[in-house]
């Protein structure tokens, strides 16, 4: 199960890199390129779906995370994360992701009109919906259209909690907010969603 | 279930598996219990997707590809059987972790590249200083990058653009840091002998310089040859078109051969003589690059020297007669000692070895 993989590698709470961790970062930072490909493998699908959650393209979430990666290779010999390899990585994706979005803003402003142009056509392929037993409950979807409607924040912190495992220290991290901060929202979140699904018919 | 009676904050520790293995337990009998909260719990694991998509089989070996196309490193490989791979220590070691090997669906098949072999055999080792000559390079570049296979052994280098080199023994390629901008000409300086495979950039030409001539090509694969005993540069193309030049300043004067797939070229060292030919099968070229020498029909004389780089031994004759004798011969993946003995063999010699000097005798 994919989900299990990153756990493995990251710390829960955030309170610094594991002691594999730090063996990782140290290997990395000394130009070890297997270790580099182990982070790599462990990471990159996590990364381009949360790429895809601020871009909602599949082709700029595999550049968004490509780049990502090449930048830390780049700067590996100085690369020292205070937290764990995962906030790091998701808050550097985030940016990344953010660029895009504030150019995309620009390039569309620039040309006057609003239609995003996939030029870039993902690598990857979408699996065919009809496989989804996720599709099968309308309350369930109801859910996933009203979390996507929340406010960014509140949107961010729900889904690096829930589909990513992340632990608050670690979003806050991301999201470069306060611990408290995160809490808040996902409380306001979860009050935020409980309203809409109550006034859901079965 | 009423909507009402959701209770999140279980959902919630379920989902991120929150809990001790008796907790998780229960929490997952809680979920399975109920078709609704199942469903929810699964939707919360995905989340993130935009509403109305599915799930996204993500490339990750080909994005790793790109990835690893731009990080520059290269492995060094011993010629003789038994002796392990190792690999470049300047920027890691770069082993195959097997989640890349479970993916690998022939994803490096897909490279657009055009082999040639270019052979360069050259006087680069007596005249190194002819080479490194300012002159002949038209700006000097500020830094240059350097690797050099040794004797005895073979380096395979991935370079920023996409492109791979496999240099044969005694042989070294200097990288100018220009290299790896976007733009510009890729200008690559060779002494010895390497397999130039070429990513494809229409925007951007790939020059192998020797001391003799250049080798330009755009997306294709060729060896390069230039040590002493070729006594000029010696160019096979696999595939694609290579354009062909002396490196002299008067470009007008002498212009490019061009060379297509099969051909191979010969520019002497000292006169003005190219030679073009057609080779039936190339790949008997590039057979070192898998661990093969290939002898066919060839003269003992020059068959010294290639084993000698090989396996980075020092090999003589003791007798100068043997030198015209033929000699047709596979040897894949052979340490020195049954090469030799082998030789020894098919020519009724024998050899006596000191460390690193062999010398072949006639058996009497």
């Amino acid at each position: 199960m994919r989900r299990h993989v990153s756990r493995e590698l990251a710390s829960r709470h955030d309170a610094g890199a594991t002691p594999t961790e730090s063996v990782l970062v140290e290997r990395v930072r000394s130009g070890d390129a297997a270790a580099f490909e182990e982070i790599f493998g462990a990471y990159s699908r996590h990364l381009c779906d949360f790429a895809r959650s601020y871009v909602r393209d599949s082709g700029m979430a595999e550049e968004i995370v490509q780049n990502l990666f090449l930048r830390l290779w780049m700067i590996r010999s100085s690369w020292n994360p205070s937290g764990s390899i995962r906030s790091y990585l998701f808050s550097a994706c985030r940016n990344g992701a953010l660029n895009h979005l504030q150019h995309e803003h620009i390039v569309a402003r620039a040309a006057e009109r609003s239609v995003r142009e996939d030029l870039t056509p993902a690598l990857g392929e979408p699996a065919a919906a009809a496989d989804e037993q996720v599709q099968a409950s309308e309350l369930a979807a109801a859910l996933h259209r009203a979390v996507h409607e929340l406010t960014e924040q509140r949107r961010m912190v729900v889904i690096l909690r829930w589909e990513h495992q992340l632990s608050y220290a670690e979003i806050a991290r991301v999201l470069g907010i306060s611990v408290r901060g995160v809490e808040t929202h996902f409380a306001r979140a979860i009050a935020t969603l409980r309203e809409r699904l109550s006034s859901f018919q079965q | 279930m009423r909507n009402d009676d959701i209770d999140w904050a279980r959902l919630d520790r379920c989902v991120r598996r929150e809990g001790t293995p008796e907790e998780l337990d229960a929490l997952e009998r809680w979920v399975n219990s109920d078709p609704e909260l199942r469903a929810l719990a699964d939707i919360m694991g995905v989340i993130g997707r935009p509403p109305g998509e599915g799930a996204f089989d993500w490339a990750e070996p080909e994005i790793w590809r790109r990835i690893r196309r731009r990080m520059v490193w290269y492995a060094r490989e011993s010629q003789s059987a038994g002796v392990a791979r190792e690999y470049g220590s300047r920027w890691g070691a770069v082993p195959r972790s097997p989640w890349y090997r479970a993916f690998s669906r022939g994803v490096l098949a897909a490279a657009a590249s055009v082999l040639f072999l270019i052979v360069v055999t050259s006087t680069m080792w007596m005249a190194r200083s002819r080479h490194e000559a300012p002159r002949r390079t038209p700006a000097a570049p500020v830094s240059m990058r350097e690797i050099t296979a040794r004797r005895g052994e073979r380096v395979v280098l991935d370079l920023g653009d996409g492109s791979r080199v496999t240099l044969a023994a005694e042989s070294r390629l200097r990288v100018p840091a220009t290299f790896d901008s976007a733009f510009g000409p890729r200008d690559l300086y060779l002494d010895g002998a390497g397999f130039f495979d070429v990513h494809h950039d229409s925007r951007r030409s790939f020059r192998v310089h020797t001391a003799i001539g250049i080798a330009e090509a755009v997306g294709t694969a060729f060896l390069v040859t230039a040590y002493p005993e070729t006594h000029g540069m010696q160019v096979v193309v696999a595939s694609g078109v290579v354009a062909l030049r002396r490196s002299t300043e008067s470009q007008s004067v002498w212009p490019p051969v061009t060379l297509r797939k099969g051909n191979l070229a010969h520019l002497d060292q000292a006169g003005t003589a190219t030679t073009v030919m057609d080779v039936v099968n190339v790949s008997t070229f590039l057979a070192w690059m898998h661990g093969e020498i290939r002898f066919s029909a060839t003269r003992f004389g020059d068959v010294l020297p290639v084993l000698s780089r090989w396996y980075g031994l020092h090999v003589r004759l003791a007798d100068h007669t043997l030198a015209d004798r033929r000699i047709s011969a596979v040897f894949k993946d052979k340490s020195s000692a049954e090469v030799l003995d082998a030789i020894a063999l098919l020519l009724h010699l024998r050899y006596e070895r000191n460390g690193e000097s062999v010398t072949l005798f006639y058996r009497k």
